[in-house]
Formats: structure tokens, C-alpha cells, sequence
């Protein structure tokens, strides 16, 4: 690969994603000049909203998932390695994927706690896919990786077409790694989530203690959800041949 | 007898590391062809090239031709089709991860069968061929991965001649088996011989001397000699290393 294809794939699609998200939160924002007054006006909860917004990420997460196995699956699959497209796509997931969770847990405070009105729905759902589709996709290609090249030989050798090759062997055979991986990404999503809710509280005044009460009981759960699925994680990723 | 496959000039390279150099044969219908040579001789490279799994190997560069029936195998759009042609045995033994019956009614699906009389005959048929029924009729819902090497090469073995191949490839089927099995499935091949076009890679000498109507030695991805087994294995090969190879002189 040649410098200026390198530097390309290093600096100028992270950049782009970046631009794209700010370009689209700024296209996406509700027409409030001030949001501390809308607030009053409006008589909205802050830490409801944050909830709110929350709850509706759900889905793109759940959608994010998905597009990221797919991603994996066509770029293992489909895609040979000397393939332009996969070429710019890979490094883009692992300088992605590197980035650390707390980086979008700002990005996430930033817009959903301190600017929860002015802030779109778009905004937010990027923020999600960037958290979530890089370590998604790599952890599903590595456990499709994982799998011994003999068995995908074996099947075709029989007369198998891709797509059944996929269907009956690879994913199968994959499964419980490529979980082990979702499991991890709804870890760290969650975490990010449990500290939005917390800097809310923070940001939030005056606030009753029934609210603090519960409050605190929901980033207990979060976190306790946090614990369980980095603990199903770390099991499916070190197991990945329990079935078999 | 007529020619099954005709390869012509046949090179292979693995990036810039040659495998065969631009070797000829012709294997003829209904025999045991069998192909000896030491490690990299390019011997599973050649049959992987006959149906066509090289390709699935990144990096590789194939010239000359190889002609299944008069046709050339690269000229066949439909490959998964040619592949149901040629029943392939690898050198280890692979168990998809299924069960043993689906290990051997796999091949049968994927080509539609789908009655399952008609599946349990084939499986039954297969498991006999490749001495394993007996040791796994009350068990054939069990993983095909549980069981041990010899029995997974045998399973290998019967899910090759599942969707009963025109030709079948067996590369050093023996490695994992013991020698009385071993010696149940050459007798199982000697009858296939009539069903079928038998190509045996093996590093066994007298397996080849055994079974083989033609033998043909490869060396360093060249094709040194091919004759009938009897003047290969004779004190005459036109070659003297192929007589040193056999002897153990070398390799």
C-alpha cells in the first residue's frame, strides 16, 4: 500500500465520520438558543430526558449489532484481502475500535446531558454506532478467522455453495465468539449510559432524594447489567467451542 | 478406455514459490492412478487443482489445462456442480461440525435429496464403505467431532463417497487409520474401481504398489515418471531416482 493510500485510510475516513457526525448534529438540532431557558419554559425533567433519549438507542444498538456481523460476514467472506474496498474498510475499524469507550462517553455527556434538547436523535445514534459497530465487527471477523480453514475446504470440497458453507459451518462454528464479542460492545454501551445518567444527576439541581433514590437505583442495575454481560463475555470468548 | 482427466502443461505457483512445473498426464476411467513423491512434490496441489479448492487458496497462479471428460475444468461455470463430481479425502481428518448422519447426508442435501429413506440408505451404504458402520449405527446423532482421528478420517471417508463421485481424490486417507481398517477400505476402493476413477496420493509406497494400476512419482513439483505399477515397482524404472524414492535411497 502506498503513502498517500495510507494516510488516506489512517487520518481522512476518521475524519470524515467525525465531520459527518458534527455536520449532522448541527443539520439535526432543534432551534434553541438557549437550553437552560427551555428548560424553565418547557418544564422538562433533564434526567428524564436523558432516560428518554436512552431508551430510544435501544433499537440502534439492537440495528448497529447487526450491520456490524453483516459487516464481518462480507468482509471475511466476500471480500479477499488484495479487495480495494476491503483495504479502506479494515483499517478504519481497528483505528475505530481502539479508540477507548470513555472518548464516546463524552461525546454522549456532551450531547445528551449538557445539550439535551438542542442535540438530535441523529447525533446520538451515531455516537452509538461508533461505540458499537468497530468492536462489533472485529471481534465477529476474528472469531470467523477462528475458524479452521479445513472445515470451510471439507465442505466445499463437497459440492457446499458459499452461502450454505456460511449458514451450516462458519456461523455455526462462530456464534458463540461473535456473542461473546456482542456481548462486550452492550457492556460498554451500558457503561456509557450509566455515566451519562450519573452526570446528569450531577448537572441536575435542585433534586429530591426520591429522585437520587432512584436515580441510583437505575445506574445499580446498569452496572450490575455491565458486570453480567463482561462476564458472559470473557466466558463465550474463551469457550467458543462449547457446542462443538 | 477412454481418458477421465487430461492435464496439459500444468503450472502452479504459490505466489513466486513454484508448486508444479508444467507437468502432463492423463488418468484413465476406472482406474487407481496412484501419485507418490516425497513432501512438497506439489501431489495435493495437483488434485486440488482437479476440482478446482486451489482457488479458494489467495495467491495462487494456475496455467495449462486440466480437462474433466474433454472439458476443461476452469471452462465449468457451475464449480460447485464440478465439485459434486470429484469426492475429495484429506490428509487430516475434518468433521464438520454436524452429526455423524448429517456428516454423511450433507453432501446429498446440499444436491436436494431431501427423503429421508432415501438418505438413510445412502448414509448406511457410505458408513459400510468406509468400515465405520458398524462401530457407530446406535450413535449416529452424535457429533462427528467426538470421535476419534481414525474414526473422523473414516467419516471423512464416507461423506466423500456420499454423493458418489465420478472420481475420487483420496490424500494420504491412511495417515489416521489403523492398518487392519486401512486395509478394509483398500478393499472397499478396489471395488469402487468400478464405480469410479481413483486418485490415491499417498506417502505409503506399498499402499500405491497395492492398489494402484498406474503409478506416476513427482518430485520438486515435476512429474518424473508415470507407468504401470508393476514396471514403477520394478528393479527397470525409466528413472533411477524414481527406483532410489521407492527403495529408500531418498526422501
Amino acid at each position: 500500500m502506498d503513502k498517500t493510500k495510507l494516510l488516506f485510510n489512517i487520518i481522512a475516513v476518521p475524519i470524515l465520520i467525525i465531520v459527518l457526525t458534527v455536520y449532522l448534529t448541527l443539520t439535526f438540532t432543534v432551534p434553541t438558543v438557549n437550553s437552560e431557558v427551555s428548560f424553565e419554559s418547557m418544564n422538562i425533567n433533564r434526567i428524564n430526558l436523558v432516560k428518554v433519549r436512552l431508551m430510544w438507542m435501544i433499537p440502534v444498538l439492537c440495528v448497529a449489532i447487526i450491520v456490524s456481523v453483516v459487516i464481518a460476514f462480507v468482509v471475511e467472506e466476500w471480500l479477499s484481502t488484495n479487495n480495494l474496498i476491503r483495504r479502506i474498510i479494515e483499517p478504519q475499524i481497528i483505528i475505530l475500535s481502539s479508540i477507548p469507550s470513555i472518548v464516546y462517553g463524552i461525546l454522549a455527556i456532551y450531547y445528551l446531558v449538557f445539550n439535551p434538547i438542542s442535540s438530535s436523535y441523529v447525533s446520538l445514534a451515531f455516537i452509538v454506532i461508533l461505540l458499537v459497530v468497530p468492536i462489533t465487527t472485529l471481534s465477529a471477523q476474528n472469531a470467523i478467522r477462528n475458524i479452521d480453514i479445513s472445515i470451510r475446504h471439507a465442505a466445499y470440497a463437497v459440492g457446499a455453495t458459499k452461502t450454505k458453507v456460511i449458514l451450516d459451518h462458519v456461523l455455526p462454528l462462530s456464534l458463540l465468539e461473535i456473542l461473546g464479542g456482542i456481548c462486550h460492545t452492550i457492556s460498554r454501551t451500558l457503561a456509557v449510559a450509566a455515566l451519562c445518567i450519573l452526570v446528569s444527576i450531577l448537572v441536575e439541581s435542585p433534586i429530591s432524594g426520591q429522585t437520587i433514590v432512584n436515580i441510583v437505583h437505575n445506574i445499580g442495575i446498569l452496572l450490575l447489567l455491565v458486570l453480567l454481560f463482561s462476564i458472559v463475555s470473557s466466558f463465550l470468548r474463551k469457550n467458543p467451542n462449547v457446542m462443538y | 478406455m477412454r481418458n477421465k482427466i487430461e492435464i496439459e502443461d500444468l503450472k502452479v505457483h504459490y505466489g513466486d514459490i513454484p508448486a508444479l512445473n508444467g507437468i502432463s498426464l492423463n488418468v484413465v476411467e476406472n482406474e487407481i492412478l496412484g501419485i507418490i513423491g516425497p513432501a512438497q512434490s506439489g501431489k495435493t496441489t495437483l488434485l486440488k487443482v482437479i476440482n478446482r479448492t486451489l482457488e479458494l487458496t489467495q495467491g495462487v497462479t494456475i496455467e495449462g489445462s486440466v480437462r474433466l471428460d474433454g472439458i476443461d475444468v476452469n471452462s465449468i461455470g457451475d464449480v460447485y456442480g464440478l465439485r459434486k463430481r470429484i469426492g475429495m479425502v484429506l490428509p487430516l481428518p475434518v468433521g464438520l461440525p454436524l452429526s455423524i448422519y448429517d456428516n454423511v447426508a450433507f453432501a446429498p442435501r446440499t444436491s436436494g435429496l431431501r427423503n429421508k429413506a432415501e438418505l438413510d440408505v445412502i448414509v448406511e451404504r457410505c458408513l459400510q464403505q468406509a468400515a465405520l458402520w458398524d462401530e457407530v449405527k446406535d450413535r449416529l446423532d452424535s457429533l462427528g467431532t467426538k470421535l476419534s482421528g481414525g474414526q473422523q478420517q473414516r467419516l471423512t471417508i464416507a461423506r466423500a463417497l456420499s454423493h458418489q463421485p465420478e472420481i475420487l481424490c483420496l490424500d494420504e486417507f491412511s495417515i489416521a487409520v489403523d492398518p487392519i481398517t486401512t486395509m478394509r477400505i483398500e478393499e472397499v476402493l478396489k471395488s469402487l474401481k468400478n464405480e469410479m476413477t481413483i486418485l490415491l496420493v499417498t506417502n505409503l509406497v506399498q499402499q500405491a504398489k497395492r492398489l494402484a494400476n498406474r503409478t506416476a512419482f513427482m518430485l520438486n513439483g515435476d512429474l518424473v515418471e508415470i507407468d504401470d505399477t508393476e514396471v514403477i515397482f520394478s528393479d527397470n524404472p525409466t528413472q533411477q531416482s524414481t527406483y532410489d524414492y521407492i527403495n529408500g535411497n531418498f526422501g
